[in-house]
């Protein structure tokens, strides 16, 4: 089905091919899994199986491409139509209709099916993709979860003979995550499906292939069993190995465990035990003063949809506080409420002390940064330096009348700032000069958190930060908030990684459908639920809080697992 | 959530229920209308008739004075420029002298009453299928389709990049206009950037899915003409017929016949 050889590709322009001698076989009814790190190749090459290179982007290819039996550069498009479907990581580019269910229904209207069957397919396949609710919803009003699902829902209702899903679980709540692994699950055998992921745990029991990538070129393709237990191979193209595997590790076991079932295996077989350890100090007895305050907030949009119910929050000084739950449960619109961009109906915000009210979002800014969901939304300076200063020289000056205005500081402490957060983040100074819009999403994240971070607030924002970085750059961003935790700043997280959240944050409040359905330390929300009860919320265990419960032990991230368990030395 | 303005509001009217073929055959009058009134008094009477479209389908108030505030400067400059001579010889003009610009005047509004009434109480997609039922070639009708959520969904982007602006420290207030026109000009670099990015994706969407015209098969769209929808259509049709009897002075059934005629071509 899929038959590629040998296959280079260069966008125009460049001399560096994006895709340099790629090679593989994919049977009809298999799934391949492609990881790499960003910026590896693996968009262009689902382009390429999709017909897209260099068709829609220009450039210029070599080497022998077959899908479905067709060279797709060689064809019509007409000839290619509906044969394979993907599913983009832009979730927005994906919209070609003014609502949710003229979205599905438009791909079978166009293959001349009735409009009444039409509708009906499109309402199950809206079902499967668990929303039944928003059928009548205006398509650019999801929220950016909610559009990927009627991204896929679209895809299921061309019915191809391909489905290449490329990076498209990242906007996901945990649940509509694994919906799409039941998915794939349901579908493969039949459809050829292929699964590009800078996560090699995601392709884990999905996938009969997997084909590493890195720097446009093939390094490894092979069974997963084979594949992902090379960690030199992993290691060497920056792709963190699969949790089971680096728990093993850590543990110091023989065996080799892709799988959670193997992993309990492998423990039972070893001499580990459980050490009596002391249960940490609970994490959300942070000592330092209340930052930021929520009580009682509501808030509609203006057609009348209540997104927040009677949320109440706090957030101490040094705490990290993550903000979770399903797709378009109102955690952005929480996010959007704490800097002011929006106003409560009712309920009081207060970020250190002063209610945001008095205060418009630029004044608020000096007191609470945010890091947005889309880095690209800020961006608009030609160099990162000067992107990162823009709220310095902004706020420079105070106006205080007609014709007179105070200077706040001047431009070498504007330098100074710019270096300091430059260094909290993780930026080089190499790229101070570079233009920020043509950075790799995951440096353009970076800058964005800078200059979120310019004016000193305490209190910082980060919306969903790991959407789209690989495993070096949610390192970078784990280390940013221990940093800023150090110092004694208040950061709120909105996610939907469990692993990342378990793994940074101290206490959590779950909200489901615009209330709190659960707040506390993150220790008591996740390991006094049963995972029955956390879907309910649209939430699962992190992984490694996964492992543990196979093994009976109490450890939410890998850390922890690893320090609750012992080796009983053998007695000679 | 909800605050991109879109031509389309939410309710459930005797105009809302008509079918998107006759109101788009209406608003077709309405043009031709335009051009056959014969004297401003024709004009005021459909200004009248679509005051009370806007009623019936519960606009806006707000929304359409706004509109037609919009004019206030043509309306005054226009009447001005007609009454010019009679002003300046120091006397006041007549209405029959102002005929040509109270005619312009009331057009205006006619059109923008008539035709806000009438695209308010359709879905973009209902403006789309009704352009297929009425026998527009199809490429027009995904083109109307696909233009509404291009600028819904970029006004969505434009409202995003705005917030991410103030958080920035810019403050983008009409109060202060030149601020205000700074502060768009900000926005420049940002909206050009997310649309660049996806342009190939959206082309790439389109071409996937099956809207490529040579893939693309006709929609049937069902036939759902009732009283209601032949009344509304007659309606129309009297009235055309009316302005060209009084303007032509032709006999009345060879005009019903000739508009007939081409109504039903």
């Amino acid at each position: 089905m899929l038959n590629v050889c040998d296959f280079t590709f260069r966008y125009p322009g460049t001399v560096t091919p994006a895709l340099s001698g790629i090679t593989f076989d994919i049977e009809q009814g298999e799934v391949l899994g492609i990881v790499g790190p960003v910026g590896a190749g693996k968009t262009s090459l689902c382009m390429a199986l999709a017909g897209f290179i260099p068709q829609v982007t220009g450039g210029s290819s070599t080497g022998e491409l077959t899908v479905c039996g067709l060279d797709p550069r060689e064809v019509s498009n007409e000839a290619m139509a509906y044969r394979v479907g993907m599913v983009f990581e832009d979730y927005t580019a994906q919209l070609t209709q003014p609502t949710v269910l003229s979205e599905v229904m438009s791909p079978l209207l166009n293959r001349g099916v009735s409009r009444e069957e039409s509708e009906d397919r499109a309402r199950k396949l809206l079902d499967t993709v668990s929303l039944t609710e928003q059928v009548d919803k205006r398509t650019w009003e999801l929220s950016g979860g909610q559009q990927q699902q009627v991204a896929i829902a679209t895809t299921l209702a061309m019915d191809p003979d391909v489905i290449i899903f490329d990076s498209a679980t990242g906007m996901l709540d945990p649940m509509g995550t694994a919906d799409v692994r039941t998915l794939i699950n349901e579908l493969a055998g039949e459809t050829t499906l292929v699964i590009a992921q800078n996560d090699p745990d995601m392709l884990i029991g999905l996938t009969d292939h997997v084909l590493v990538l890195s720097a446009g070129e093939s390094v490894a393709f092979g069974p997963p069993e084979q594949v992902l237990r090379d960690e030199d191979l992993l290691d060497q193209s920056a792709i963190t190995p699969p949790v089971c595997l680096r728990a093993a590790r850590a543990l110091d076991l023989f065996e080799t465990p892709l799988t959670a079932a193997a992993f309990e295996e492998a423990v039972k077989s070893s001499t580990l035990s459980e050490v009596d350890s002391e249960q940490p100090a609970t994490d959300g007895d942070r000592p330092g003063e209340t930052l930021v305050r929520i009580s009682d907030v509501t808030y509609q949009y203006p057609d009348g949809t209540t997104a927040l119910s009677n949320v109440d929050l706090e957030v101490r000084a040094g705490g990290v506080h993550a903000i979770i739950g399903g797709n378009g449960a109102g955690k952005t619109t929480l996010g959007k409420l704490l800097v002011g961009l929006l106003e409560p109906m009712s309920g009081r915000i207060s970020i250190d002390g002063v209610d945001t009210y008095e205060q418009t979002a630029s004044e608020l800014a000096r007191t609470i940064g945010i890091a947005l969901q889309n880095p690209d939304e800020r961006l608009s300076e030609r160099t990162v330096e000067s992107e990162i200063a823009f709220p310095l020289h902004r706020h420079q000056y105070e106006r205080t009348g007609l014709l007179s205005k105070r200077k706040h500081y001047d431009n070498s402490y504007i330098d100074h700032r710019v270096s300091c957060v430059s260094e909290l983040v993780g930026l080089e100074q190499e790229l101070h000069d570079r233009d920020p819009t043509l950075l790799p999403r995951g440096q353009r994240q970076l800058v964005a958190i800078a200059q979120a971070l310019s004016l000193d607030p305490s209190v910082l924002i980060l919306d969903e930060p790991t959407v789209g970085l690989d495993s070096a750059a949610r390192r970078r961003v784990g280390r940013t908030i221990s940093r800023l935790q150090e110092m004694g700043k208040a950061v709120i997280l909105i996610e939907h990684d469990m692993d990342f959240v378990c793994d940074v944050a101290d206490t959590v409040t779950v909200l489901d459908d615009g209330s709190v359905a659960l707040a506390g330390s993150t220790r008591d929300v996740f390991t006094k639920h049963s995972q029955e009860t956390l879907s309910e919320w649209w939430l699962r265990l992190p992984r490694a809080g996964q492992l543990a419960s196979r093994i009976g032990v109490d450890a939410l991230t890998l850390d922890e697992l690893v320090s609750k368990l012992t080796s009983i030395p053998e007695v000679s | 959530m909800g605050r991109v303005p879109t031509l389309y509001h939410e309710h459930d009217t005797i105009l809302h229920r008509r079918d998107p073929r006759a109101k788009l055959f209406v608003f077709a009058l309405l043009v031709a209308f335009l051009y056959i009134a014969p004297t401003w008094q024709w004009m005021a009477a459909l200004t009248g008739i679509g005051l009370c479209m806007a009623l019936v389908a519960r606009l806006s108030w707000k929304w359409v004075a706004g509109l037609w505030l919009l004019q206030v400067p043509n309306i005054l400059s226009i009447t001005a420029f007609a009454a010019s001579d009679q002003l300046l010889a120091g006397q006041l003009p007549s209405l029959s002298e102002l005929g040509f610009a109270l005619n312009i005047v009331f057009a205006w509004a006619a059109a923008l009453f008539v035709s806000v009434s009438l695209f308010s109480t359709m879905r973009t997609n209902e403006i789309a299928d009704g352009l297929r039922g009425l026998g527009v070639p199809e490429v027009i009708c995904f083109t109307v389709e696909y233009t509404f959520l291009l600028i819904y969904a970029s006004l969505n982007d434009i409202f995003d990049i705005a917030d991410a602006m103030r958080l920035k420290g810019v403050e983008m207030r009409r109060r202060r206009p030149i601020a205000f026109l700074v502060g768009i000009w900000r926005l420049f670099v940002p909206v050009v950037i997310t649309i660049v990015r996806r342009a190939n994706t959206m082309m790439a969407v389109l071409q996937m899915r099956g809207f490529a015209a040579a893939t693309r098969r006709d929609r049937e769209i069902p036939s759902k003409l009732d009283v209601g929808d032949a009344i509304l259509v007659g309606g129309g049709l009297v009235l055309v017929c009316g302005a060209l009897i009084a303007r032509f002075g032709v006999t009345e059934w060879q005009v019903v016949r000739t508009v007939f005629k081409a109504a039903l071509s």
